[in-house]
């Protein structure tokens, strides 16, 4: 049974501090609503607050309310004991209860057994000095008090329990069978216990208080009596005779209340007394001050008054007695009473705890059995439950026997028919998922619509398809979400059309996935109809169709392009029934000869064969032949058809076998027919081309081979054939190398590589003059013009090679023959001039003046043939490479210093000066340089003559050296009249002189500057001049200077064929 | 030093023969004895008995160096000092004519007028001095 306390939620914080101050609050009216005992004490029910709030709220609660309750006692009581013994118990309480999980009471008797008693005797007895039996007094009954708020409390959460009362945040625990048991029958024990000794308690205390009065009335009676007795008489005697005991107090008073006599303590008077309940003539007086109320009572005393009438003087009799003695009596009487009152509260205690676990033992062996009772009928065992003697429960016992054996019967027949519903529900499972799995994964998409077209489920197939899931789709309509831009409304309205008459429909549709990616599909729709044949729905099976509709349409325009192609390129296109000669063509091929299809009709076989040219139609049977016969893959012709107009046209026919028959036997063929007569023309014109200029190249004088860019020789014409002594092919695919002699075979290869990667190496272009080597291995002396060009993306060389063995034999013979003539020249020049030497040198003494003339005329032209003719041989040597040059390493002023001083006599003769300008040269005497000195002494001196020659009578000639970049360069500047513009081309030719008359007026041979070249280069340098018409000329020549270092004795031998051995390479 | 006195000309070519005798004789003032050729050379050597030889070096029958060669072999002509007149004076055709033991060589075409100075300087130039 779930108590409804336990449903609310438990309050935290500050939402219990209202529960909390109401506890505290009940705490201080409990404590206020005393029951006095006896003198001071009270019973007291603030503790029944305390514990309320312990069990309901908590510890902590519980203490704030014996906190608030305590305080009132402080107030009552005037001490602060009680305050922490409250406390102390509400705290162990507490502690006892909430974490022991100690029942209340046993925890309340535990702290008043173990602590309370021990600190309220430490308290009253010691720091209140109350007299021991007093404070024993009160320890029990504060004890006792304790224990009775607290079954009180109990009994009191029972009851809310039961009545199940529900308080907002706060959380009980259920109620127990054996507590309530527990407390009704502890209740009872102290109510039957307490109560007669309470009252008997009070009740003696009635008797003792009723008893002293009348003594003390009867004392005042007594000397009231004596009063009247005796007239005048001694009040003080009287008193003291009618005064029985020293602790009694007697006082005559006068009508007005003033003492006239007193003996004894008569403290009463002093302060108002308080009535006896029960006792109308007896008061009782308590002293004021700060002490305890039980210290006051103890300090109290009785009084009695009496009026006194008829005595002068003397209104009333006051008769005191100190309460001390009765207050004593009173206590012993009561520790007794509270002594047993405690020995019964322990016992009933346990008494109570032992009665009521026995009389709840059956229960909670039931409550035991019960619980695995469930267990046991689900597993369909027998459930023992304990037999008892008690009838109720014997009965009770067994009717739950008995019905968890039915129970357990039911259970079983339910478990073995969940099982056999279970095995079904697995194989249809299996089923259903087999079937789903059939129905997603199917290839197809399926769509169901409800009756109005909105979708409630699709497959697999249809997220695959369309992109969307069926939450995307359900609820609503296919068309809205599938259909675009570009579905055939025209379908779609038929569609509709068939779901408003709820027929089936097939369709092909452009539909739009979730990506926007458009898919053809083909629908399959049936409407769905339940047993009674009512519309439920409709179902569609889509097919993706779109690869087939691509491929259609790919197919259709395919052949439209194919159309068109034909079309625009003017093919003619013919289909061959071999069989049967059947033959269709279109109108291209028909145009291609100038006829209309129609013209040609009827079209067979033999309108192509009449058409043909006789001559080419055997080629054409022949490659038919070999097309049917499997040969070819094609049927490919070329043939001349006759035109309308006449002429012949060149077709191209290019056919291919389509079927055979049965048998094996051609039956279908197709193909094109071009007109290619223009491409034919074209081809011919080539050919005639290719022949004519092959013809050239076949007849010409040079040798032409081409080789690629590895040196493999590409073609060889004739004269190339007879040069080498090869026939063409031999040569062709041969490496170009094998027609060199070493050391250019050797190097070719090397050069070619060096070429190919865009090292230029510069033999392309003019020609050069090399030796060539025969198929016999003899030389021959070539010269080779090599051009680049290019075929098919790759460089090609092409070699044009004359043979030169005859030029070159002749120039031999015509240096043979200068040197030959110069020689022979030579010896007689050698006489003349001796002998003109020796005549006009006067050995043959004196001659005549005219004779002397004539003489001088003979030695300077005799002298004038001796350097021509020197001049020739220097040239024939040069040419001839036979100049020998001596190299050396020398200082380059002393040269020129020498050729200046050599030149002087003849330019002082012409009137003429050389001065020397070396201001460009900083230290001219270290310039070296690796010359032939002899040579170079040559070169200055043609330099110089030819500037002296041309320079005017008392002109300067200026000669200068200048370092440029390691070379040093000579200047010869003369201030002649230039060199005319018509003669610069060829002022370093051989017999180069830009006037012939020049040659009678100034000189000279016309070898000179030629000369001078061919020594400068020989000697590593360049020679040049700059010069304007009418403004002089500058000669300069340059030479490599010579570092000292690298220099120091140097020299070569250099002769002029030396130079040409690595030219090819 | 011996003064140069008596020179043995060798020339096939008469003309330069006459020319080069006038100048020595003349100019220079030596005794010359002139031959036609290596043959005539060699005849007249051990009578003549030069201080120097001058030979031409091409020349029909005996050449320049063969006759210079056999007239090595005659007694007395071992370290007669023999120079070339030739107009082959280049470099190597030098050193051919010194290996051949003479001591240097005039080139052709010689001016007449030094021919003397240039043989008495190679003259003394042999002679140490």
């Amino acid at each position: 049974m779930a108590n409804p306390m336990q449903l609310a939620p438990p309050l935290t914080g500050f939402a219990r501090v209202p529960l909390v101050l109401l506890m505290a609050g009940l705490a201080v009216a409990g404590n206020m609503m005393a029951m006095p005992l006896f003198f001071g004490v009270d019973l007291i029910f603030g503790s029944v607050a305390v514990m309320i709030a312990i069990v309901a709220l908590g510890p902590m609660p519980g203490l704030a309310a014996a906190f608030c309750g305590g305080m009132y006692t402080l107030f009552l009581w005037g001490h602060p004991y009680a305050l922490a013994v409250f406390m102390c118990e509400a705290l162990v309480v507490g502690w006892l209860h909430k974490w022991r999980g100690v029942d209340v009471v046993m925890a309340d008797l535990a702290f008043w057994l173990a602590l309370g008693v021990p600190i309220v005797l430490l308290c009253y007895g010691v720091f209140l000095e109350v007299a021991w039996p007093t404070a024993g007094l009160i320890a029990l009954k504060q004890s006792l008090n304790a224990l009775f708020n607290i079954v009180l409390a109990s009994l009191l959460l029972s009851a809310a329990k039961l009545r199940s009362v529900a308080i907002p945040g706060v959380v009980l625990k259920p109620l127990k069978m054996g507590e309530i048991l527990f407390q009704v029958l502890l209740a009872a024990i102290l109510l039957a216990g307490a109560v007669p000794i309470i009252l008997g308690g009070r009740e003696q205390r009635h008797q003792q208080e009723a008893m002293l009065g009348h003594q003390l009335v009867e004392l005042a009676e007594h000397i009231d009596g004596r009063l009247h007795a005796a007239s005048a008489p001694d009040l003080g005697a009287l008193l003291a005779e009618a005064r029985t005991s020293a602790d009694i107090g007697l006082a005559l008073l006068s009508p007005a209340g003033v003492v006239r006599v007193a003996l004894g303590e008569v403290t009463s008077l002093e302060s108002p007394v308080q009535a006896l309940s029960g006792l109308p003539r007896v008061a009782f007086w308590k002293p004021a001050g700060a002490m305890s109320e039980m210290q006051r009572y103890r300090l109290g005393r009785y009084r009695v008054a009496v009026d006194v009438e008829g005595i002068d003087g003397i209104g009333s009799i006051v008769v005191e007695r100190a309460a001390r003695q009765l207050v004593e009596r009173l206590d012993r009487g009561r520790l007794q009473l509270f002594s047993f009152l405690a020995v019964l509260t322990v016992f009933g205690i346990v008494s109570a705890r032992l009665l009521s676990r026995w009389l709840t033992a059956p229960i909670r062996e039931l409550e035991d059995a019960s619980r695995s009772m469930t267990r046991r009928i689900a597993l369909g065992r027998a459930t023992r439950l304990p037999d008892s003697p008690i009838r109720e429960f014997s009965h009770l016992s067994a009717m739950l026997r008995e019905m968890a054996e039915s129970l357990a019967g039911s259970f079983e027949q339910l478990q073995s028919s969940r099982d056999n519903l279970e095995k079904e529900v697995a194989a249809r499972t299996v089923e259903l998922a087999r079937l789903s799995r059939v129905a997603s994964q199917s290839t197809n998409a399926v769509l169901i619509t409800d009756v109005g077209g909105a979708v409630v489920w699709i497959n697999d197939g249809m997220t695959r398809l369309t992109g969307y899931t069926l939450d995307d789709l359900r609820g609503r309509s296919p068309g809205s979400v599938l259909q675009g831009a570009e579905t055939d409304r025209a379908t779609v309205a038929t569609i509709r059309e068939a779901l408003a008459a709820e027929r089936s429909f097939e369709a092909d549709l452009l539909n739009y996935a979730k990506d926007g990616r458009s898919y053809w599909v083909h629908i399959n729709c049936d409407p769905l109809r339940d047993d009674a044949g009512e519309l439920q729905g409709f179902m569609a099976i889509e097919t993706d169709i779109t690869r087939e509709r691509l491929d259609a349409e790919k197919l259709r325009a395919s052949e439209q392009r194919l159309a068109a192609v034909i079309d625009g390129t003017s093919i003619g296109t013919w289909e061959w029934n071999v069989d049967t000669g059947e033959t269709t063509f279109n109108e291209h091929w028909a145009g291609i000869v100038g006829h209309s299809l129609a013209e040609l009709a009827p079209l067979s076989i033999r309108t192509w064969t009449a058409l043909a040219h006789p001559d080419d139609l055997p080629g054409a049977r022949a490659a038919l032949d070999r097309h049917f016969a499997g040969e070819t893959d094609f049927f490919d012709v070329q043939c001349r058809m006759r035109h309308k107009a006449g002429h012949w046209v060149w077709v191209h026919d290019r056919g291919r076998l389509i079927s055979r028959t049965a048998a094996g036997r051609p039956l279908l063929m197709s193909g094109t027919h071009a007109d290619i007569s223009e491409q034919k023309l074209a081809e011919m014109a080539l050919a005639d081309q290719v022949q004519h200029t092959r013809a050239i190249i076949d007849n010409m004088v040079d040798g032409l081979i081409t080789i690629d860019q590895r040196g493999s020789i590409d073609s060889v014409n004739r004269a190339a054939e007879r040069i080498f002594g090869y026939r063409a092919e031999e040569l062709v695919g041969q490496n170009v190398n094998c027609l060199m002699p070493d050391p250019y075979r050797r190097h070719h290869d090397e050069y070619l590589r060096r070429h190919r990667d865009g090292t230029k190496v510069g033999s392309i272009g003019a020609g050069r003059e090399v030796d060539g080597k025969r198929k016999d291995g003899s030389l021959v002396a070539i010269e080779l013009s090599i051009s680049e060009i290019t075929r098919e993306g790759f460089p090609m060389y092409v070699g044009l090679i004359r043979d030169i063995t005859e030029r070159k034999r002749i120039e031999r013979m015509k240096s043979e023959f200068v040197a030959t003539v110069s020689h022979e020249l030579r010896t007689p020049l050698t006489a003349i001039c001796g002998a003109l030497g020796l005549l006009a040198g006067g050995v043959m003494g004196k001659l005549p003046d005219k004779a002397e003339q004539l003489l001088a005329v003979a030695d300077s032209n005799s002298r004038r043939l001796t350097l021509m003719i020197n001049d020739l041989l220097d040239m024939e040597k040069l040419e001839a490479g036979k100049m020998r040059m001596q190299l050396e390493q020398q200082p380059l002023m002393p040269v020129i210093e020498a050729a200046v001083e050599a030149q002087q006599s003849f330019a002082e003769e012409r009137g003429v000066r050389i001065g020397c300008d070396f201001r460009d040269a900083p230290v001219p005497g270290e310039l070296e340089v690796l010359v032939d000195c002899q040579r170079l002494h040559q070169v200055l001196g043609n330099l110089l003559s030819n500037a002296i020659k041309f320079s005017p009578r008392g002109g300067q000639i200026r000669l200068g050296t200048e370092v440029e970049a390691g070379q040093v360069v000579v200047r010869v500047r003369d201030q002649g009249p230039g060199i005319p513009h018509e003669f610069r081309d060829r002022i370093f030719h051989k017999f180069a002189q830009a006037d012939s008359s020049d040659s009678r007026e100034k000189g000279g041979t016309g070898l000179g500057l030629a000369i001078s070249r061919e020594l400068i280069e020989r000697m590593g340098g360049r020679i040049g001049y700059q010069s304007k018409p009418g403004h002089g000329a500058c000669f300069h020549f340059s030479l490599p200077l010579v570092t000292s270092a690298a220099g120091t004795g140097a020299s070569a031998a250099v002769d002029a064929g030396g130079e040409t051995a690595g030219a090819h390479s | 030093m011996k003064p140069l006195r008596r020179i043995l000309y060798v020339e096939d070519d008469a003309d330069i023969r006459m020319v080069a005798c006038l100048a020595l004789e003349s100019i220079g003032g030596f005794e010359v004895s002139a031959c036609a050729s290596g043959e005539e050379a060699l005849d007249v050597a051990d009578d003549f008995a030069p201080d120097m030889i001058l030979l031409d070096v091409m020349m029909p029958g005996m050449d320049g160096p063969s006759t210079l060669r056999a007239l090595r072999g005659l007694p007395g002509f071992a370290d007669t000092p023999v120079a070339f007149m030739t107009a082959k004076v280049q470099p190597e055709e030098l050193a051919e004519y010194g290996a051949l033991g003479s001591c240097d060589a005039i080139a052709k075409p010689f001016d007449p007028m030094l021919l003397a100075d240039q043989v008495r300087a190679l003259w003394e130039s042999v002679n140490g001095c």
